[in-house]
């Protein structure tokens, strides 16, 4: 706890949060012209149904949120992990009679601690507002149930789990190099990927569930390859 | 306090320290000279754990060094390379985050921004502080968990001439008054002369002569330059 506390005190959050609230605000307003994507008319019933109803509406939003976040995650990885361990940063670190292991993990729990957060407010927190507007001036054929809200509540901690794994992932990628352009273009790479299934989380929800607990637990073994390496590293 | 012995470093198949033996005695002042590339700096990084030898041991007050084994660093204040802070913290803020890592109280930090003349800079970001500046904060984050030793590669580098004054007069006073022991390297030979105890001059990745500062004044009293200038040249004196 005290070397979260640590790693807190020397991250410069305020401009993360920032992005993270500019993210929120971009998907919020997609969202409101998701909803109004059918009245422009459209014979294609796919579309029909993903722009007309709550919950369509929501798994477009938690599929751009995911690539939006992604993106946000792998930038503040390399910024608060990978480039902690290049050059002078490193000896600093490295001259503490500290674990290296316990200051990687530290630091890998303040990011996914982070981006899981951004994910649930963007994508859940951001489909609440709309539903509510929406549900007051009727911008949605369609009536805001409970299930529309347990289902958003749902989509939302698969996708910050997504996003997670991706995240790490990235951030292995880019340690290999220690590489920004590496860490964030992986992370966009992997987030293309996997946008589709997003999409249609409502629908292939086991698929995706399981696919973020894969895509999670190959982050995890990543990192644990990437704590050893600093533990060995010499600098 | 320090001894090495027998100590190879190769990078890449290629030897950078060959044989290395160089002994630092506690509460005395030792100067590592060397021309550039000589591996004073990897001297610097292997006694301070961020390298392994690739054969020979080290010694720090009697224990051999391992990177695993990181206990002994709460005992080394280190100054190695161009030092980084947390840019958006303030000097104080900075010396927090260092003592909290050490395990130490932050009681002395007044203290060590006052010897360093730092006290002043307040809430001022380190990112607005010039390179001196940020050169002494580094001494003060190097002295202020109160190490045995201290690591210190060229560490007046930026200094203006008060400054680098300043910096002798503590360091002298650290020995004298803490019993702290420092090993340092500088390209200013004049500033070594004032403060080492003794020298040690590393001639492509060996110590090609290890001498008391007064065997230097008895053997050249020219000075450690010309000292330095003759070792390196071949024609070792004294």
């Amino acid at each position: 706890m005290k070397l979260l506390s640590l790693e807190l005190k020397k991250v410069n959050i305020i401009s993360y949060c920032i992005a993270a609230f500019a993210i929120f605000a971009c998907l919020l307003g997609l969202t409101y012209i998701f909803a109004w994507v059918p009245s422009l008319g459209t014979a294609d019933p796919n579309a029909v149904e993903l722009f007309s109803t709550y919950s369509g509406i929501a798994a477009m939003g938690g599929a751009v949120g995911l690539m939006a976040v992604s993106a946000l995650a792998s930038a503040m990885g390399y910024r608060y992990v990978i480039k902690e361990y290049s050059g002078a940063n490193a000896i600093l670190l490295f001259t503490y009679p500290i674990g290296r292991k316990a200051v990687v993990w530290e630091k890998i729990k303040l990011l996914l601690l982070f981006v899981s957060a951004t994910t649930f407010v963007c994508t859940f927190g951001g489909f609440i507002v709309f539903a509510l507007t929406g549900h007051m001036f009727s911008l949605v054929d369609d009536n805001l149930q409970l299930i529309d809200i347990a289902l958003a509540l749902r989509n939302a901690v698969v996708l910050a789990c997504l996003t997670d794994g991706i995240a790490l992932c990235s951030l292995r990628i880019g340690f290999i190099r220690k590489s920004n352009s590496m860490t964030v273009i992986s992370a966009i790479l992997l987030s293309m990927l996997l946008v589709n299934l997003a999409t249609d989380i409502n629908q292939s929800f086991t698929t995706v569930f399981y696919l973020s607990v894969v895509i999670l637990v190959i982050g995890l073994l990543l990192t644990f390859n990437m704590a050893q390496i600093v533990e060995n590293m010499e600098v | 306090m320090i001894q090495v012995h027998e100590v190879i470093k190769t990078f890449d198949g290629k030897e950078v320290l060959r044989n290395l033996n160089l002994n630092v005695e506690r509460g005395t002042i030792y100067g590592l000279l060397g021309a550039n590339g000589a591996g004073k700096t990897t001297t610097f990084k292997l006694i301070s754990g961020l390298l392994q030898p690739t054969a020979g041991t080290i010694r720090f007050s009697g224990e051999v060094i391992q990177t695993q084994n990181r206990k002994f660093l709460k005992e080394m204040g280190v100054l190695i390379e161009t030092p980084v802070f947390y840019e958006h913290l303030s000097a104080r803020e900075n010396l927090e985050i260092h003592l909290a890592y050490m395990g130490c109280d932050t009681a002395d930090i007044d203290n060590s921004l006052q010897v360093v003349g730092l006290a002043d800079t307040g809430e001022k970001p380190v990112s607005k502080f010039s390179l001196g500046m940020k050169q002494r904060l580094a001494i003060a984050r190097a002295i202020s968990h109160a190490p045995e030793l201290l690591v210190l590669d060229e560490p007046v580098n930026g200094l203006d001439p008060m400054g680098i004054r300043q910096m002798r007069e503590l360091f002298l006073s650290l020995v004298k008054d803490q019993d702290m022991t420092i090993l340092i390297s500088s390209h200013i030979l004049s500033e070594i002369e004032h403060i080492a105890d003794k020298v040690g001059v590393l001639v492509n990745g060996h110590i090609a002569k290890e001498v008391s500062m007064s065997e230097v004044r008895k053997s050249c009293p020219e000075g450690l330059e010309d000292y330095f200038f003759n070792i390196m040249s071949g024609g070792a004196q004294g």
